[in-house]
Parts: structure tokens; sequence; C-alpha cells
């Protein structure tokens, strides 16, 4: 029940964003759709009087539909940049198989007989498929029409990874940000469009065309009338637009708290994270949310704000270790502090940079690393025991791993497994209390935040100031879980916001309130 | 006038479905091209509305070349009637009807009053069928209704594709037998494809009987019987010889074999065109007596078998 009601609290505060989402939701759905037939049933026409480039385009059309969605929406980005323009080719793109495969089934399945009386008695061209063909392929083609307009409702909700909106916003923000409720208010809406249509357009299905010729003549209208909805919310501009992830959108420590700390009010527009990078660097946004360390903050270009009013939580690298596994092994805790005060936030980006872009091995990444700064030893090929080092599916996880199995065998007796890409913070963490793990990387704010479930009092006294997070969550690791940080590694892998380097000199912003200035002024 | 000039068309597979054919069929005339299936019949006809266009040779209707006609105008001064009927699904009995006029852009009262006319001539009610859907109708009534679709713009010539062929037998009698007494075909030409028998003895002014390709013989209904061409003409008839015969021979052909007779006992409604088929039906019972050629003469079984083995044996040697 009480979920219930505050999802109807959810959609209440959110009416106005629900209801121009869903406005560009359906108006991406049918301006795709209406392109799709405006190509395709041409096309499938052709095909079916030139019959060598049936199997050509179908089977290009059928490609199409094998694509992933959220790849073909990334191809999208070099040609149309982002926004509602590869949105709606890709829709396009996928609506095209059913429809181009209904007119042509549908044509071939006139009865030939029927065909050949049309001809013999003396319709041109013209006439057979007006008076006949279509006629006649009616029911199958507007069934093709409903199949892809379903699957756009569904598949536009991956529209909002590239910043042109619909219901994918709510959905993918709530998934990002474990918030049902907000999930919900996007999946239930999406659900329901799809349903709508598909009976809306059952209902055309069973109209006698030939009764009605007022219906092919409206379709295309009403088809027209809802696509350019999709034009309704674009009204507003400012000079400087923002890319932001779902989840970074609906975070306090996110666009909320550089809304009410900062100031600041910039366009926006909801991408994901894979392509947030890449349109920024192709100039199609010019701020984008990010985490600090990413390699592709060196790989395209970019520039971290520094955040001056510390809205963004500290998250400091550290190794957590069993304290089981610290007496059992007193050698340790020296080796794993030997990387301490190594590595910065710079070379930090460097390392990820050479494993996500130069596309290097995390061993080799860390071997080279730990050898110019002259702490790599030959393993000893020690059997006092074995350590069982874990991390995160993130780049940093894999490097850091690799390091200290590097400095575990060459400077004690023990051997190391590695369990590295496990999926999130809550089964690496899980396998460390349940003694599947002895140690692995983690960050402050993560243990602040998401294992501790610190109350919002604690973490607001608390979040500007790294030293007193780490002490906290050393304390209360200890006393909860009997398990020890060590000491930081030295970058702080937290949110930014970044923008272009050549920009960010250009206009001179080192930091977001720099950022909210020029905004605001401008 | 149709004319067809040593006509060939090749399958693709590069073997002739229909090899140098020529003939002529005259105004007013029902041709019916026989044959066995796969024998080239539908082919030929195909190709004189252009559906299918001939490798070799050319074909004239009124002495112009076909060729250098637009087909769609050709085909729609030529009515087409399908063994399948091809009747519209969407449309209804009456816009099915109306198809070539429409196309012809007749206005609608017309249309309207000669569909309506032609389903009265065909004994299909139109208060009761103008508008329904062919899938409403029966086997018979759609065939009626596709015979009156070829025959709405009043087109000088006809072409049937098996008309009759995907009736049932009794219905097929009496749709063929309303064909034969419809006035509308009587000035036209009717070229008529068939691969039975009795049907194309009973309708064609002359028959073309087809084997693979080739026009084996073109003649009357006593050429073909009485004067077979060949070997495959013969055989082709043979099952229904006897029953040919009686339904071609008509009483006159007869007379001078038929014994006289003085008794005026024995009248009958019998006429000197009536076929031997008729008398032999009338006859089954008692004798009859019939005026011919300014005798009375005697009529049974046996006078009429008599009379035709006669006929088939003066025929068959030359004298017609």
């Amino acid at each position: 029940m009480e979920e219930n009601e505050s999802l109807l609290e959810f959609v209440h505060q959110q009416a106005g964003k629900l209801a121009e989402q869903t406005i560009t939701h359906t108006g991406l759905t049918f301006i795709s759709v209406l392109l799709a037939v405006a190509i395709g049933i041409p096309a499938g026409i052709l095909i079916t009087r030139k019959k060598k480039l049936a199997t050509l385009v179908l089977g290009f059309a059928g490609v199409m539909q094998t694509i992933p969605s959220i790849a073909l929406l990334g191809f999208m980005i070099p040609l149309l940049g982002i926004g509602a323009k590869p949105a709606i080719v890709a829709l396009f793109l996928y609506a095209l198989l059913p429809i181009i495969r209904n007119t042509y089934t549908g044509i071939r399945g006139v009865d030939p007989t029927v065909t050949e009386a049309a001809i013999g008695m003396g319709m041109s061209d013209r006439q057979l498929l007006y008076k006949v063909q279509l006629p006649l392929a009616m029911s199958v083609i507007l069934a093709g029409i409903r199949t892809a307009t379903v699957i756009n409702v569904g598949v536009a909700t991956l529209a909002a990874y590239i910043a042109a909106g619909g219901l994918g916003e709510f959905i993918f923000g709530g998934i990002a940000l474990n918030n049902t409720n907000m999930m919900l208010a996007g999946a239930i809406p999406a659900a329901l469009l799809a349903l709508l249509f598909d009976w809306l357009l059952s209902r055309l299905q069973h109209i006698n065309f030939r009764k009605s010729r007022k219906v092919v003549i409206a379709l295309p209208i009403i088809l027209l009338i809802l696509s350019s909805f999709y034009l309704l919310p674009n009204t507003y501009e400012s000079r400087m637009k923002a890319g932001f992830t779902p989840e970074f959108m609906g975070r306090q420590d996110g666009y909320l708290g550089l809304k009410s700390v900062y100031g600041l009010n910039i366009r926006t527009v909801v991408i994901n994270d894979m392509i947030m990078y890449k349109a920024i660097a192709e100039k199609k946004l010019d701020v984008i949310s990010g985490s600090s360390t990413d390699g592709r903050v060196k790989a395209f270009y970019l520039f971290v704000l520094r955040d001056d009013k510390h809205i963004f939580p500290p998250y400091y690298a550290a190794p957590i270790v069993r304290e089981a596994v610290l007496n059992q092994y007193p050698e340790l805790e020296p080796v794993l502090n030997s990387l301490s005060g190594t590595i910065n936030d710079s070379i930090m980006t460097e390392l990820n940079y050479r494993v996500d872009y130069l596309k290097q091995s995390p061993e080799k990444v860390a071997k080279d690393f730990l050898v110019a700064n002259q702490l790599y030893k030959t393993p000893r090929n020690g059997n006092k025991g074995t350590i069982r080092i874990g991390s995160k599916i993130f780049g940093d996880g894999y490097i850091l791993a690799n390091m200290y199995k590097m400095l575990i065998e060459g400077y004690t007796d023990l051997t190391v497994t590695t369990k590295t890409g496990l999926g999130g913070t809550k089964i690496v963490f899980d396998a460390l209390v349940n003694e599947q793990l002895d140690l692995y990387p983690e960050y402050t704010g993560t243990g602040l935040l998401v294992i501790l479930s610190s109350p919002k009092k604690i973490v607001d006294s608390l979040i500007s100031d790294s030293q007193k997070v780490y002490e906290y969550v050393s304390k209360q690791f200890h006393n909860q879980y009997n398990i020890k940080w060590l000491k930081p590694i030295g970058f702080n892998n937290t949110y930014a916001l970044m923008m272009r380097k050549e920009e960010a000199a250009q206009l001179n912003i080192q930091n977001i309130s720099a950022l909210t200035n020029y905004v605001n002024q401008h | 006038m149709i004319k067809l000039s040593h006509v060939t068309k090749f399958f693709e597979s590069g073997t002739e479905v229909v090899k140098d054919l020529s003939f002529d069929v005259a105004d007013g005339e029902t041709l019916v091209l026989l044959g066995t299936s796969g024998g080239g019949k539908t082919t030929t006809l195909r190709m004189i509305n252009r559906l299918i266009d001939p490798d070799k040779g050319e074909i004239y209707i009124n002495n112009q070349n076909i060729k250098q006609l637009s087909p769609i105008s050709l085909r729609r001064k030529i009515g087409y009637v399908l063994q399948n009927t091809g009747l519209f699904p969407h449309y209804t009995v009456l816009e099915n009807i109306g198809v070539v006029p429409t196309l012809l852009q007749w206005d609608k009262s017309s249309i309207e009053k000669r569909s309506v006319s032609l389903m009265e001539k065909l004994r299909l009610s139109p208060s009761e069928y103008a508008n329904v859907y062919p899938h409403q109708l029966s086997g018979g009534q759609q065939q009626r209704v596709g015979l009156a679709r070829a025959l709405a713009a009043d087109p000088p010539i006809l072409l049937m594709d098996e008309p009759f062929g995907a009736l049932d037998p009794l219905t097929r009698i009496s749709v063929r037998k309303e064909f034969k007494n419809l006035d509308e075909i009587h000035n036209k030409i009717v070229i008529l494809v068939t691969h039975d028998v009795e049907e194309a003895f009973e309708l064609g002014t002359r028959i073309g009987l087809m084997n693979n390709g080739v026009m084996q013989q073109l003649g009357t209904p006593g050429e073909l019987l009485f004067q077979p061409a060949n070997d495959f003409v013969k055989s082709f008839l043979k099952p229904q010889q006897l029953e040919l015969e009686l339904r071609t021979v008509i009483l006159n052909d007869i007379a001078e074999w038929l014994p006289d007779e003085d008794n005026e006992d024995q009248p009958s409604s019998l006429q000197p065109e009536n076929t031997c088929w008729d008398a032999l039906e009338q006859v089954s019972n008692q004798p009859a007596t019939i005026q011919l050629q300014g005798k009375r003469k005697l009529i049974n079984g046996n006078t009429l078998l008599q009379g035709i083995a006669n006929y088939k044996n003066t025929y068959s040697h030359g004298r017609k």
C-alpha cells in the first residue's frame, strides 16, 4: 500500500515532467513510424515487382533489426550527433522491417487469379496497385504498422540514452538510483502507450477501407499530428548544454546539488554514460558528468572542474582487508601500504587510459607502473599461504588488484589469486564479509553511502572533509565488520563536471562556481 | 476477325509451349481450344489479350497487329473469364460486374443499368445479390458474375479459360446451357479453352484440338469426328465417340438413310435440326415419325444408328 501511495505521490509531483516525457515519447514513436511507412510501403511494393531486390532489401531491414538498439543509437552519434535526430533515425530503421515485410507479404498474398483478372480486365499498374493489391493487402500492412509501433514504443525508451528524452529518462533514472517509483512512473506509461496504440491501430485494421476512404487519408494526418508532438518541448534555449547520466540527474550529490548549492541553471539532457564522452568531444554537449579518473578524460581531452563547494563526496580508494587475515600474516599490511601516496588523479586517469583506450592488459599496466616506481620485485613463489583479492568491474579495480598481487608475491612468501570483475559493490563486499575474499580496493564515499548507508545527518556533517569521511568509515568498518581500511592510495575517483579542455581555458573556467557564473550570465 | 500467324512461345526452359500456330477466327464464331493439360491452349489464349507476348509470329485483330496496340486498351476491349472466377473479393457483385465500364469511365447510372440487366439475363436476382460479396455466393453464381463482368462493356471478343471447369457436373451443365442461349454472345468472337470434350462439342462452331503445343486439327465438330486428321485426334475422341456422333449429327443429315413410313399415327415434336441424341431420348419407349425432305420417316433406335453409320461411311470417304 505504502509503495502504491508513494508511486502516486511521485507521479503527482512529477506530473509536468511525466506529461512532457509522454508527449516526447509519443512524438518519437510516431515520427519514426511515419517515416518508416513513407519509405517502407513503397519499398515493399517495389520489391513485389522487382523480385531480385527482395532478398537484398529484406536482408538489409532484417540486419537492422538484429543490431542491438543501444549499439544502433551509438552508431548514429558520429553521423547525427545526439538528441532527436539519431533517435528518430534509429527508431525508423527498427520500424522498417515489419512494414516492408508485411507490405511485401500482403501483396504477394493476394490471390494470383485475382491479380491476373485485374490485369486481364485492362487495369494499369497503378490501378492494379490502388484498386486491388493495396486494398486486399491493407490488413496485413496495418498489422505491420502495428508491430512497428509497439516495437518503437519499447525501443524509444532507449532514446533517453542519447539525450532525445522520452519515458526512458524516468526508467533509466529509476534503475540507476534504485528508485522503484521513478522506474514505474516511466515503465507503466510506456506499457500503456504500447497497449493504447496497438488497440487504436487494431480498430483501424477492422475498418472496411473501401467503405471509408476517408480513413486512408486520415491515417497519415493522424500520424503527422502525433509526430509533431516531438517538436513541442524543444522551445527553450540556453547557450551551454549539459549531458548528465540518469543517475546523476536524480542524486543530491549530483544535479540536484548543483542546482541547490551552486545555483547552476543549465540546459540539461539525459544521456548514457558510454555516449556522453564522445558527444562532448564532438561538441554536441558542453558539460558532462563523469568520474574524475576515467581514462576517457584523457582520451577526449577533457578538463575536470574543481568542486569548490564540495557537493561531491570524496571517493578515495584504499584497500580494505579482513582483520583476521592481517593478524594471520602481519607482513601483509606494510606491503599493501607501500602503494599509498603513489597514484594521484592524473596518474590513475593515465593508467585507465592505457587500459581502456590503448587496450593494454591491466597486468602490463600494473607491472609497468610498479617497475617505473621501483616497487616491482620478481615473485618469490613462496608457499606460506594464499591471499584472495577481489575487484569490481571498473578499470580502477582491475589495475589495483594486479598491483597488489605483484607486490604481495614479490615481497612476501604468500601467493595470490584474483577475482576481478565482480559485478557491484554489494557482491564484492558480501564476498569479503563471508570470507570468500581477503581484500579488495574500495572507495571511502561508497563505504559511507552505500555499504554503511549512513544517515543524512552524519553524511552532511562529514561530506566536505575527506579525512573525516576516511576516519568515520575506518571506525565503523572495524566495529561492524572487523574489516580494516588501510592507507588511501591517493586518488579521488569522484563525480566531476568536465568540459572540453580548450573551451574551459578559453572561457577561463576552472571550477563549478565559475561555470555557474558563466551560464547564468549568458 | 482474329488471325494468328506462325505463333511460337517458349518456356523459360527453352521447350516450346506453342509451336508455329496459325489460325483464323471469324466474327460470330465460337472457337473451342481443346486438349490435354499443358497442351498450350491457355498460353494461346493469354497471348491474344497480351498477358504474354509470343516469341515468334504475329497476332492480328481486325487486320491490326496487336503488338502495336497498348495492352491496356486492348484488354478493355476483350472480355476475359477465368476458371477460378478471379472475382475481386473486396468488391460487391455489382461493383465486380462494373469493373471494365468503370475503367472505361462510363457514367455511374449506365454502369449500374448495364450491370443489373446482365444480372437479370444470367438469372441472378439483382435485389438479392447486387450488394453481396463474392464469398457469399455459390460456385455457379460466382461463375455467372465472372461471365457478366466479362460481358459488361460489350466487348467484341470474349476469351474464356476453362470457365466451367471448377463447377460440379450439374451446375456446369446448367451454366453452360445459359451461356449458350445468351443473346449477348451471338455477334462476338468467343475463344474458349477446355479439356472437356463434351463441352467442346456442345459449344464450339469449330474446335481446335491441341497437343504438346501443336494444333492437331482445327475444324467443325463433324470434321473432327468423321475426318480425324491423325491417330491422336482419333484416340482423343474415341472414349465418347458414339455419344459425340449422336450429339453432332442432326436428323436432316441422315434423312436419306431413314426408312419411309406411311403410318401417320406416331407424330412427334422432333424437328429436322434436332440431334440424333435428342431423337434417341424421345424414341426410347416407342418409335416416332418425322417429316424430312418432303417424306415421312420412321425413327427408332435401330434406324438412327443405321443412319449414323451410313452418314459416317459417306462422310469419311470425302462426301460432305
